[in-house]
């Protein structure tokens, strides 16, 4: 039988996209004031792998990452997937949504993120929202499974996660060695 | 540790959201717009805004 036990703290990060990229300064604003400073933002990274998302948005759509800085515990997925909902909801133009906002959490083993719509493969958390396991770490890469959407499991956005897994695992270990 | 380089071509500067580069040392990354420089710890962008450091401070 396993002990339960509380699991380490797994690091916040969240895709934004959105057609006019001068909101993405209040939009950063208002993550920043929701879950602290971003301890890494990416540069303007194309969101061109579905058009899915133009009859909401328009086209071309722009992407960026932040990985933010302070640590959050696992449970806390649903309520993080809420506060970027409300967050969303700020930043509309009549009922379209102008910015799409996609929280996950990344831990040493995984990279998991927060969704409204059920699938097979999805984890109930309550509240209406589910864990989406995205990636898995193995072998100093971050792995796409069958579902996984093709713009994290390869190019830019992954290899983000991975700079990202390796300031989250340089923070846990540097707060460790302190007395 | 050295920074990868691909690496770099995919963060932006925390503050403003524009380009960085790498010192000769890939020590620090810089932002010129900002003049700020980030720091690089064992291969590891230390991002924060709080912890950058003036470029024309020196």
């Amino acid at each position: 039988m396993s002990t339960p036990a509380i699991p380490e703290q797994a690091k916040l990060v969240i895709g934004v996209f959105l057609k006019d990229r001068d909101l993405i300064g209040p939009i950063a604003e208002s993550l920043a004031k929701e879950f602290g400073p971003p301890d890494m933002v990416s540069r303007w990274l194309p969101f061109d792998y579905t058009d899915y998302y133009e009859p909401e948005f328009g086209s071309p759509l722009y992407r960026r990452i932040f990985s933010f800085a302070s640590l959050v515990e696992q449970d806390s997925l649903a309520d993080v997937k809420l506060v970027t909902n409300e967050i969303e909801k700020r930043f509309t133009s009549g009922k379209k949504r102008l910015a799409n906002i996609d929280p996950g959490f990344l831990t040493r083993e995984r990279f998991v993120l927060a969704t409204g719509k059920n699938f097979a493969h999805r984890i109930y958390l309550g509240r209406g929202i589910y864990a989406d396991l995205t990636l898995i770490y193995r072998k100093k890469e971050f792995h796409a499974l069958e579902w996984t959407y093709p713009d994290y499991a390869q190019g830019d956005l992954n290899r983000f996660l991975l700079l990202a897994r390796e300031r989250y695992v340089w923070g846990l270990q540097a707060n460790s060695s302190r007395p | 540790m050295p920074l990868k380089k691909e690496l770099l071509e995919i963060l932006a500067c925390p503050k403003c959201k524009g380009e960085i580069r790498p010192d000769e040392s890939e020590s620090w990354l810089i932002c010129e717009a900002c003049r700020l420089k980030y720091e690089v710890r064992d291969g590891i962008p230390i991002m924060l805004i709080d912890e950058a450091v003036p470029i024309d401070g020196e």
